[in-house]
């Protein structure tokens, strides 16, 4: 008897746990024997310290980039050897909302210039913003509860997870575009 | 985990000596070391720093208390409110000295935290610092789950000797190699009535970390002394 009313409060902690919790995955470009995905600015150097930020986006499976919302708090990179590694410390866990723990979701690291904006929106639309994003990544996420204790799963390791290079807003091609076509009208006059 | 704790007979001895002139109050520090012993992965533990590195909190810092950890070493502590916290110790991609994501993370005697030994060898981590004495050494917890360990470097019956202060609905699991990995210990009340008691009191290691679910917030509050 006594058995079975734990084992019903135990089922209830872990319902009330499934009902709260969220996937989580471990926002970190650099895991050691996982994941190896730098990240270089636009001349193909590795990004580098406080000139440049990096945020994690993700949303559930299948999700488009477009769908895509932001995860947890906005990053620098870190320097020296681990240049091209984004500098989360012991903060990279990130509870991803609307996926389940354990579910699928999809995500992606966007970065840019700061020198571009202080947040995604700013440097992917500013003229001459310096950004970039890596390929969608669709992973099992973290943060399930053990069916008995509740304790969660740790967060999943971005494996899989391709570098990128950042490259400036598209725009600023257009503008170099409309100026060598300018030039190239007015030699012609 | 297989711990070993070897505290200094010299300092200990200097202790006796001190309460043996009773003529003046002195403070008594008694300083040591702990081998925990990591098993081998890859794969994951619970453990805990079971002394107090340079005899305050704010000292123990995972780049001073964690010795002898191989690059891919990972520490998962765990906040009740935000979930995990992660920290590596990895070598640069190029080349160099493994390094923590995060030196100045915080591993106080207490607290506990998810190892993750990379290799296929087993580990044996030198934790070095001062035992933790007092009248009130304080482990806060809170409802629902909590990562923890005793802050006195102790092996011993979880609530008879650690004084952990269990109360009717609480579990402790512990973790193991095993499959399943989760040692469960139940603290309740007969269904009949009368008082809680445990269905196995856990017994925990020196240098063990353990998940306490508790029914309500409080805290582990301990009375020790080398005396």
């Amino acid at each position: 008897m006594k058995k079975q009313i734990i084992a019903v409060v135990v089922t209830c902690l872990c319902a009330v746990t499934h009902a709260l919790a969220q996937g989580t995955v471990n926002f970190n470009n650099f895991v050691s024997g996982s994941v190896n995905a730098p990240v270089t600015n636009d001349v193909g150097v590795l990004a580098n310290g406080t000139a440049y930020f990096a945020e994690l986006w993700a949303g559930p499976a299948g999700s488009p980039a477009t769908a895509l919302t932001p995860v947890g708090a906005i990053v620098n990179f870190r320097t020296g050897g681990f240049a091209g590694y984004v500098s989360v410390g012991a903060a990279g866990g990130r509870t991803i909302a609307g996926v389940a723990p354990g579910a699928q979701a999809t995500v992606q690291v966007r970065a840019w210039a700061a020198s571009s904006g202080a947040t995604w929106a700013i440097a992917s639309t500013v003229p001459g913003g310096i950004f970039g994003s890596s390929p969608l990544l669709t992973l099992a996420t973290g943060g399930v509860p053990d069916p008995v204790t509740g304790v969660p799963s740790l967060p999943s390791n971005l494996v899989g997870l391709q570098g990128f290079q950042l490259v400036p807003e598209p725009a600023t091609y257009a503008l170099f575009g409309l100026g060598a076509m300018a030039l190239f009208l007015r030699r012609r006059k | 985990m297989r711990t070993k704790t070897l505290l200094l007979a010299a300092v200990l001895g200097a202790a006796g000596v001190a309460t043996s002139f009773a003529q003046a109050v002195y403070s008594v520090n008694v300083v040591g070391y702990a081998n925990v012993t990591v098993p081998p992965g890859p794969g994951y533990s619970i453990i805990a720093n079971p002394l107090n590195f340079a005899g305050n909190d704010s000292s123990n810092k995972v780049s001073s208390v964690i010795n002898g950890a191989p690059a891919g070493f990972t520490l998962y502590k765990f906040d009740p409110a935000t979930g995990y916290l992660i920290n590596s110790f990895s070598a640069p991609p190029g080349g160099g000295a493994p390094v923590w994501d995060d030196p100045d993370q915080l591993l106080k005697p207490g607290e506990a935290a998810f190892a993750f030994n990379p290799t296929g060898a087993a580990l044996t981590l030198t934790f070095v610092g001062e035992v933790k004495q007092g009248t009130a050494l304080t482990t806060p917890l809170a409802a629902g789950l909590n990562l923890v360990s005793s802050q006195v470097p102790q092996r011993g019956a979880v609530q008879a000797l650690l004084g952990f202060p269990a109360a009717d609905g609480d579990f402790i699991y512990r973790f193991s190699t095993n499959n399943p990995p989760w040692l469960i210990y139940s603290y309740a009340a007969p269904p009949a009535g009368g008082a809680p008691v445990w269905d196995e009191e856990p017994i925990i290691e020196v240098g063990e970390g353990f998940f306490a679910r508790k029914v309500a917030a409080g805290s582990w509050v301990r009375n020790f002394s080398v005396q």
